[in-house]
């Protein structure tokens, strides 16, 4: 009796797990199409250089030495009018020689405003929430330390903010280190996947594009009224954009809004990085997921896309619980299984239409970059996938275990910089 | 054979196949040919005159850059087929002339009526005659006027000042100043004298508005307003709006703050400080004035006696479509995203 209940729970598992998994790969092909097919919406780039309110650049620094003085220098070539920038590099608690760098910058620039932070806790949402009395701009717009933003970028960012409705605007993030070796290249296949087609479908179907915490801007008005940055959180990007959602602001997109960024160069790295991704984004969840079902000023598209951006890092151990299951399954009760030629065929189907929608997003974005030959390397981001359905699945047991044993706080992983 | 060596057979098999379905990834891997990073600009979508600055710098390659002219004045007689880049000091044309490529005028560009070119850079003015027809684009470091019924296909540009006759289409106008001459008409949508309105929730009360505004979930300077929206003759509103339905200003209202519309916004005859963007239609009624940036999910219409933007403060009017009808005049930009901007007839 009891075996037949955990056959039964088991089952229903798995059939849960496939009717989740068919959802994302619904959700693959539909943003996939709406990128290639749905025309563009409001552009606000025609306002650009137009609508000018006061800025505030924030740029966290914690031992950034590599890499600080090429953002500010990056600044400094912005077209934006001086007149209405405020630059406050926030070094966090840095030991090495950014302190220095940076005050050597600031002292030629007025613009250029350092907040040298000495103590309280670790993080980027801390340090930003201790340097948000400093600022003075209408629109915060957030730079890690080791992007390049380019001539036009701030006013590509700011010019949406002249709808009243917007709250949040992301812009594209491009590695400049892709060429390192067959990680960053992957890396950077991926990123063209999640923002020229996935971010860009989402805000041509008017979902919920996602706020990424660097080459993005806030209103601070809407920032306030939400609360501030939390520094509890670790991904306060995915924080912030369900707390404005909440409020009834939108998430800009601007596609064309592209800024170099660094990314990691070595597997350890990277281990790290989406564990602390992962980790930050089930916390959200855990946070937003009932305020967002219950909050009437969203469309009913808004709120399933919301809770798909909001439930994706739940979907690899979901799949990889999936595998024992099945393996559990097969063990107790073949006779559940469909014969051999049943098997072949659901394989067949699987890797024909659901396995490969990432990979279709990500070629048409390759496509649409104009960067063809990339899409060789697709096969390879199979095996990204395996191992993030690993690190993911850790990050879920690190987070039960940190709330099992009353851990409130997390410890922030710095991504280490490798400019040379 | 025995089952264990068919085992490792198929297997080897197997990892054959994959790895010749591999192959490409693994050369491209090793042997890197698209390693590049993407290139970036963020300046070509707001760089209004980059076909006359990327035709001057062609030009100078097959002219010199600064090339001698020798014909200070150029003259293309009625019903002539030129097809061979014009460079001339001046330049006027009678009627009916082709000019099948690019001209470039070191000061003045006239041309006659119903004349076709592909593309036309002025040093000083140009001026097209009525029922021209322009492939691509002008640009003029004066001023441009576009006689009636004249098309260019992709844009019209100026340092100075563009006049556009009735009739008048293209895509996309910059200049510090356009103006138009069109026939005026009235506004195309009927504003409604009783709208509905419904709240999911309030949060704010109205005591001391001399509007009947109904708020909602004041966010700082935005109020959300859920259904449609009247802002009453002699409004007076000092912050940004959010109408989640059709929004209609009435004569003589004085916003300070933008505002946005879900549905069509329409503006009778008032004055507003800050941007109008809505997802309909998006209708300025004769006489108002907008110190902001305009955007339409569909139509733009502009009536007789709007000014958008200052000289000193340009901006942009955009929309899928723009229909500029009686006098009117932008300080910047006005854009049709897909499909084109038209001066009434």
């Amino acid at each position: 009796m009891t075996l037949e209940l955990i056959v039964l729970l088991v089952k229903g598992y798995l059939i849960f797990t496939v009717v989740v998994l068919v959802i994302y790969v619904v959700r693959h092909y539909t943003l996939t199409l709406a990128r290639v097919f749905l025309p563009s919406r409001e552009a606000y780039q025609d306002w650009a250089c137009m609508a000018t309110p006061t800025v505030t650049v924030l740029v966290p620094m914690h031992n950034e030495e590599r890499v600080c003085l090429g953002v500010l220098q990056s600044l400094e070539r912005s077209s934006f009018d001086k007149t209405k920038l405020q630059v406050i590099p926030v070094n966090d608690r840095s030991t090495d020689r950014t302190a220095k760098i940076i005050d050597s910058f600031a002292k030629y620039h007025a613009w250029c405003q350092p907040f040298h932070r000495k103590e309280g806790k670790g993080g980027k949402p801390a340090a930003m929430k201790d340097a948000m009395p400093l600022v003075t701009g209408e629109v915060v717009i957030l730079f890690d330390a080791d992007y390049l933003p380019g001539v036009g970028l701030l006013d590509s960012l700011v010019a949406p903010f002249m709808d009243p409705e917007i709250g949040l605007v992301m812009g594209r993030v491009v590695p400049h280190n892709g060429s390192r070796n067959l990680l960053t290249r992957l890396l950077e296949i991926e990123r063209s996947g999640g923002y020229q087609t996935n971010q860009q479908a989402r805000w041509r179907l008017g979902l919920v594009p996602q706020f990424g915490g660097t080459v993005g801007g806030i209103r601070r008005s809407a920032l306030e009224t939400a609360g501030g940055w939390d520094d509890g959180m670790l991904a306060e990007d995915t924080d912030l954009t369900y707390r404005l959602l909440a409020l009834g602001w939108k998430v800009a997109y601007i596609n064309r809004a592209e800024c170099y960024e660094e990314v990691v160069e070595t597997w350890i790295d990277r281990r790290k990085q989406l564990r602390r991704w992962a980790m930050g984004h089930m916390q959200a969840c855990m946070r937003h997921l009932w305020i967002l079902l219950r909050n009437p000023d969203l469309g009913r598209w808004e709120k399933i896309d919301g809770v798909l951006l909001l439930v994706v890092y739940f979907v690899p151990p979901l799949t990889f619980i999936a595998w024992f299951a099945s393996a559990f399954l097969l063990m107790v009760r073949p006779d559940l299984f469909p014969p051999a030629i049943g098997v072949m065929l659901g394989v067949i189907v699987f890797f024909s239409i659901g396995n490969f929608g990432t990979f279709y997003e990500i070629s048409v974005a390759l496509a649409l970059d104009g960067l063809g030959k990339r899409q060789r390397l697709l096969p390879f981001i199979g095996g990204t996938y395996v191992a993030s359905l690993f690190l993911v699945s850790e990050a879920l047991l690190r987070l039960i275990w940190n709330r099992i044993r009353g851990k409130s706080h997390i410890v922030w992983d710095k991504t280490p910089r490798y400019r040379r | 054979m025995t089952p264990f060596m068919s085992v490792i057979m198929l297997g080897g098999l197997a990892c054959g196949m994959g790895l010749i379905l591999l192959m490409p990834a693994i050369f491209e891997w090793l042997r890197p040919k698209d390693a590049q990073p993407i290139a970036i600009d963020n300046t070509w979508s707001r760089n209004d005159t980059v076909f006359a600055q990327n035709f001057r710098r062609l030009a100078g390659s097959w002219w010199g850059i600064s090339a001698h002219v020798n014909s200070p004045h150029v003259g293309i007689s009625a019903g002539q087929i030129v097809d061979t880049p014009v460079l001339a000091q001046n330049l006027t044309t009678g009627p009916d002339v082709w000019l099948k490529k690019e001209v470039w005028t070191r000061e003045n560009l006239i041309l006659g009526s119903n004349n076709q070119a592909r593309a036309l850079l002025s040093d000083g003015f140009a001026d097209l005659g009525s029922g021209c027809a322009v492939e691509r684009w002008v640009h003029a470091e004066q001023s441009v006027s576009l006689g009636q019924d004249t098309v260019v296909n992709a844009r019209v540009t100026s340092c100075e000042h563009i006049h556009l006759e009735r009739g008048c289409q293209t895509q996309l106008l910059y200049a510090p100043t356009i103006e138009w001459s069109g026939q005026s008409l009235p506004i195309p949508i009927d504003v409604p004298s009783h709208v509905r309105r419904w709240f999911r929730r309030r949060k704010i009360s109205e005591a001391g508005r001399s509007w009947d505004v109904p708020r909602f979930g004041t966010l700082d300077e935005t109020v959300f307003v859920n259904g449609d929206l009247i802002l009453d003759n002699e409004a007076d509103v000092d912050f940004s709006l959010v109408v989640r339905g059709n929004l209609y200003i009435r004569k003589g209202a004085l916003i300070a703050g933008n505002l946005k519309a879900h549905g069509d916004l329409v503006v009778e005859n008032s004055a507003v400080i800050g941007s109008l963007t809505c997802k309909g239609r998006l209708v300025v009624g004769a006489g108002s004035s907008i110190q902001g940036c305009l955007m339409g999910g569909s139509l733009v219409w502009l009536g007789d006696g709007v000014i958008i933007g200052r000289p000193d403060f340009l901006q942009a009017v955009s929309g899928q479509c723009v229909i500029l009808t009686g006098k009117g005049v932008v300080h910047g930009r006005i854009h049709a995203v897909t499909k084109l901007i038209e001066v009434q007839r």
